[in-house]
């Protein structure tokens, strides 16, 4: 899902430079009002861990590869602002050190994989439960809130990789961008992640909530 | 502290399992991620080169591209210590970063 450079047009990645900028001054300001020391280095292991997770690629035999985000969990942990600023960092470095993902790109690619996984993620979980129910209705709503998050990053990266052709055409009428339409690009990025990759972030964000139940259910934001 | 303890440990796991994510998709024959090829492949597949698309890929080169140091068809014993290392470097590139992020945030509240 780490859109590369040269795959969006300047009227798409610059305006979700604009939307990423807008959002992480929002992210500083709501981490910072509750910053405390016992967060210090929750934030720097929730970003390593995301850009750890990522380098799992996880095959469709014949197919593609993909991979978990680790930015659901993370959100069910820490709070979706902390999950934004953590994942963003580790997809920031992930672009300029090693080129997963375009520099043009960054602001869109935060945007799906650090913006939209965070929130999806927790308000799917607050609907489906709550700090009184039981561990298994939990469990149910952390595995729900893992796989419908990254199905929505990966609509909106095909939205964005789909309307390419509409938007940006060269002079002779080919595709100047990425060059698949909607009705081919937003089906392989819907599919590939309903069938198999959501199941990877779900089964992910399951494991990590449970254990961080059993051993430091105290820090876990999603229920307090 | 135990609990931060055992964190350094997960995270040092993840680290070393990390070519796992290198070796299970060559193993099952897997592409690249949909969306994620190279220009000349992006030609292959349409017939056509996107004009925009050749001049913005061009734009930046990553010092480390794809955790590989660049050599594509390398050994995967190679390729996974590459792997590893690009993990290492990562790992450590962003703890530096969030611990700074969070030094200057404190700092700025105390004032």
């Amino acid at each position: 899902m780490h859109i590369p450079d040269g795959y969006l047009s300047p009227q798409t990645y610059v305006p979700l430079y604009g939307v990423f900028v807008v959002v992480a001054a929002v992210a500083v300001k709501k981490v910072k009002e509750k910053l405390d020391k016992k967060l210090v280095p929750f934030l720097g292991m929730a970003a390593a861990f995301s850009f750890l997770i990522m380098m799992f690629n996880v095959p469709i035999p014949g197919g593609s590869s993909g991979h978990a985000v680790g930015a659901a969990i993370i959100a069910l942990l820490f709070g979706p602002w902390v999950s934004f600023i953590a994942v963003s960092v580790a997809l920031i470095i992930q672009a300029l050190v090693f080129g997963d993902g375009g520099i043009t790109a960054i602001g869109a690619n935060c945007i799906n994989m650090a913006f939209i996984i965070p929130f999806v993620s927790w308000y799917v979980f607050k609907l489906i439960s709550n700090k009184n129910a039981t561990l298994n209705r939990m469990s149910i709503a952390a595995f729900i809130a893992g796989y419908i998050s990254i199905n929505a990053a990966a609509i909106a990266a095909g939205i964005e990789f789909g309307i390419q052709p509409l938007i940006a055409v060269g002079a002779d009428g080919n595709p100047l961008y990425a060059p698949y339409p909607l009705n081919i690009a937003l089906p392989a990025m819907a599919f590939e992640h309903l069938f198999v990759f959501g199941f990877v972030e779900a089964i992910v964000t399951l494991f990590i909530f449970r254990y961080f139940f059993k051993h430091n259910k105290d820090i876990i934001e999603a229920i307090k | 502290m135990k609990t931060q303890k055992k964190y350094i440990i997960f995270i040092g796991i993840l680290i070393i399992l990390c070519p796992l994510g290198l070796i299970v998709p060559h193993y099952f024959k897997a592409g690249e991620a949909w969306g994620e090829w190279s220009v000349e492949s992006v030609k292959q597949q349409t017939g056509h080169e996107p004009e925009g698309m050749k001049k913005t890929a061009a734009v930046y080169s990553a010092p480390i591209p794809d955790y590989s140091m660049g050599k594509k068809d390398d050994s995967l014993s190679n390729q996974s210590i590459n792997y590893i290392i690009s993990g290492l470097i990562g790992t450590g590139i962003i703890l530096l970063i969030t611990f700074s992020i969070t030094k200057l945030m404190s700092l700025k509240k105390e004032k």
